[in-house]
């Protein structure tokens, strides 16, 4: 790993179950810890919460196709300057073998045709600096990283 | 997940009690708003300020509360700074009418560019 990632400073591994409320109680431990280790970087978290929010609720949507069953693996690996997460699980590859491109159309005037939906890589991608899919096997593993570093323009 | 008051002014204030609007609450939101508007033709102002964390699924539902207004405009306030971020990101925050809180968007309701719905 380049040095410039920094030294980990917390990596820890859990297995949770796909579905809403266990990913909801994953997402707030993984935080807690994080948080606890990194008080002060309040952008950054708010960036990794959301990514992993969505990374994880993908994988109980279109993986597992919101049935509720099987595994999610989460390793999450912090330094100084990022927040990276690995996640493998056993659902369905995705479409292509590749994550969605997503861009930010504009919205529309009217408000009865705005968008519910399709958010979720539209904020991996803009929240993350690097990610990466591989399907090998029976399991898909993908991997992000947010760097959460102080903005300098604030 | 919401608690429902009226102004003597006929605005309906909804102060979410939630903490997060997410893929495992979306659902649920929409169907409170629904059952909370349903009988209100007059303005709508959510008090967010217990909402720490809102998600893809939870912006949705916000959207879909917005189409529920039937064109009116649908009013937030306190929104924290996880809220914030994803408004901002989809500029989903030029949708819908921000105000810093609740007396500030009542304050508004007496000034004179309201729409009569």
């Amino acid at each position: 790993m380049p040095s410039s990632f920094g030294a980990p400073r917390l990596h820890f591994e859990e297995t949770i179950n796909a579905d809403p409320i266990s990913v909801r109680d994953a997402i707030l431990e993984i935080m807690r810890r994080i948080q606890h280790e990194f008080p002060a970087q309040s952008e950054g978290i708010v960036s990794t919460e959301i990514v992993l929010a969505e990374v994880l609720n993908n994988i109980a949507e279109h993986s597992y196709q919101d049935s509720n069953l099987g595994d999610i693996i989460v390793s999450v690996l912090c330094t100084d300057v990022m927040i990276s997460f690995e996640t493998r699980d056993y659902g369905l590859p995705m479409p292509g073998l590749t994550p969605p491109e997503t861009e930010l159309e504009a919205l529309p005037v009217g408000a009865e045709d705005l968008p519910e939906g399709g958010f979720g890589w539209f904020f991996i991608r803009s929240l993350s600096s690097h990610m990466e899919y591989l399907r090998t096997g029976s399991q898909n593993i993908f991997c992000v990283q947010i760097p959460t570093a102080p903005e300098t323009d604030n | 997940m919401m608690q429902i008051n009226e102004t003597s002014s006929g605005v309906l204030v909804l102060t979410l009690t939630a903490k997060r609007i997410d893929a495992a609450s979306a659902v649920h939101f929409k169907d409170d708003f629904r059952e909370a508007t349903a009988a209100h033709s007059g303005r709508v102002v959510m008090d967010l300020g217990s909402v720490t964390f809102m998600d893809s699924s939870g912006l949705g539902a916000m959207v879909a509360a917005l189409k529920a207004m039937g064109g009116r405009k649908l009013e937030l306030c306190k929104m924290t700074a996880a809220v914030d971020k994803v408004f901002r990101l989809t500029r989903m925050d030029k949708v819908f009418l921000l105000h810093a809180d609740v007396e500030h968007a009542l304050s508004f309701n007496d000034s004179k560019d309201v729409d009569a719905a």
